[in-house]
C-alpha cells in the first residue's frame, strides 16, 4: 500500500485538458495501488469553468482508483479555519490542502502556488507541464560566458539542456504574467537594478541533485541579494510556483537526465571550469511559443 | 435517446463506440477492466505519456522503477518520434 495523492482542481484541469503527465498518473494509478483523492470543490469548479468536459469528467469519477471527498461540515468548519489563518479565501484550496493535511497524502498540482498561499508548507507533488505556458514571464541574468558550455552539453547529451534558452541565472521565475507588465513594472525593475553595479564571477563549481546540473556562482552575494530585493519587491509572486522552494542562484545546465547521465554532466563540465563571466544586466523574459526578451536593464546604468 | 456501447475491453483491442472512442467497460466488469477502458479512452482522446512522464509517477509514488520494457507492457506509451 502506498497511500494516495490529492488531486486539486488544476491537476484535474490538466487532464482534461490532455497533459500527457496527468494521463500518467490515471494509467498507472490502478497497477501501482495509489488512491487517487478527489475533493468535490475541485471537481465542481472544473465543472463550472469546462462544462464542455462533463462526458470526460463522468468517466473519470468510474476510475476504480478514485476517491471523491465531499467537504462535510466538520472539514468545512475546518478548511475556514485554515483559510482565516492563511489570511486568504480559497475554498478550493483550502479543501485540498485540508484533505492532504488529514490523510498525510502530497497534493498533485499543475498550479502549487496556490496551495502554498495556504499553507506554504504543504507537501505536493507538481504535475509538470512539458512546456511553460504562453504569457509567462522571468527575470534572469544571462550569462553568455556559459553558452559554449550548454552547447557542448545538448551535443553530448541530447534532450538533457534547455532549447532555446541561454545560459543564464534565473532571478525570479515566473514573474507577472505578460498581460499585467506595465510601465509602473519596467520602472520598478530599472530601479532595483541600477542599484547594482555589474559583477564579476567565476563558476568552479558544477553540482547536482538528482538528474538536475547546475553551476554556482562565486562570489554568490550579489546575486543573492538583487534575487531578494526583486522577491521584497514583488513578495505575492511565489518562485517557481513553490515547487522548489527557496532556491539559491544557479546556471541550469541539466535537467531530468537520469542519475547516471546526470553524473556524467557533472564530470564533464567539471573538466571544464573555471568559466569567468561579468554579469552585466538582466532579461525581462516572455514566453509565447517560444522565450524571448521583452526588456533590457543593464546594472550600474544608474551610476 | 443516445446509448452507450459497453464491452469487455483489453489494452490490445481496438473497439470503438459511436463516439469513435474506446468503449466503456461492462457494468460487471473488474475494476482493472474498467481502471483499462477509461485510461484507454483518455489515450484516445489526448495521446499516450511517454516513459519519462511514467518514470516521474513512479519516483513520486515510491513505486521501484521496473523497466522500460516492463512500463510498454503494463500501459500505453508513445512510441518514440
Amino acid at each position: 500500500v502506498i497511500g494516495g495523492k490529492i488531486l486539486d482542481a488544476s491537476a484535474l484541469a490538466a487532464l482534461v485538458r490532455g497533459r500527457l503527465s496527468a494521463v500518467a498518473w490515471f494509467a498507472t494509478a490502478k497497477t501501482t495501488g495509489l488512491t487517487l483523492y478527489l475533493p468535490s470543490l475541485a471537481l465542481n469548479e472544473v465543472r463550472a469553468v469546462r462544462p464542455d468536459a462533463g462526458p470526460q469528467l463522468a468517466e473519470v469519477l468510474g476510475h476504480p482508483s478514485l476517491v471523491l471527498g465531499e467537504l462535510d461540515a466538520t472539514a468545512a468548519s475546518h478548511v475556514d479555519q485554515l483559510l482565516l489563518m492563511a489570511d486568504v479565501f480559497d475554498g478550493c484550496a483550502g479543501h485540498v490542502v485540508h484533505t492532504a493535511r488529514t490523510r498525510g497524502w502530497p497534493a498533485l498540482s499543475a498550479d502549487p502556488g496556490r496551495l502554498r498561499r495556504v499553507d506554504p508548507e504543504v507537501q505536493l507533488d507538481l504535475l509538470r507541464g512539458p512546456m511553460p505556458t504562453n504569457g509567462q514571464t522571468g527575470l534572469v541574468i544571462p550569462v553568455p560566458a556559459a553558452d559554449a558550455l550548454l552547447t557542448f552539453v545538448a551535443t553530448r547529451h541530447p534532450g538533457t539542456v534547455r532549447e532555446g534558452v541561454p545560459a543564464h541565472v534565473s532571478l525570479l521565475y515566473p514573474f507577472i504574467s505578460a498581460a499585467e507588465l506595465d510601465e509602473q513594472v519596467t520602472d520598478a525593475l530599472s530601479e532595483l537594478v541600477v542599484a547594482h553595479e555589474p559583477m564579476p564571477v567565476e563558476f568552479v563549481e558544477c553540482y547536482r541533485r538528482g538528474g538536475f546540473v547546475a553551476l554556482r556562482p562565486d562570489p554568490i552575494e550579489g546575486l543573492t541579494e538583487l534575487t531578494k530585493k526583486i522577491r521584497d519587491r514583488w513578495p505575492d509572486i511565489v518562485p517557481y510556483e513553490g515547487v522548489y522552494g527557496n532556491v539559491e542562484p544557479h546556471v541550469t545546465v541539466a535537467m531530468r537526465a537520469s542519475e547516471q547521465r546526470a553524473a556524467m554532466i557533472e564530470h564533464e563540465v567539471t573538466e571544464q571550469l573555471p568559466i569567468s563571466a561579468e554579469l552585466r544586466e538582466m532579461w525581462l523574459v516572455v514566453f509565447e511559443g517560444q522565450w524571448s526578451m521583452q526588456g533590457r536593464f543593464e546594472l550600474g546604468a544608474g551610476h | 435517446v443516445s446509448s452507450t456501447t459497453v464491452a469487455r475491453v483489453t489494452p490490445h483491442q481496438v473497439d470503438v463506440d459511436a463516439t469513435g472512442l474506446p468503449p466503456l467497460a461492462a457494468p460487471d466488469a473488474s475494476d482493472d477492466e474498467r481502471a483499462q477502458a477509461i485510461v484507454a479512452r483518455m489515450v484516445a482522446r489526448h495521446g499516450a505519456p511517454t516513459i519519462e512522464d511514467y518514470r516521474r509517477v513512479y519516483k513520486q509514488s515510491g513505486v521501484p522503477w521496473p523497466g522500460d520494457e516492463e512500463i510498454r507492457r503494463r500501459h500505453p506509451v508513445a512510441s518514440a518520434a
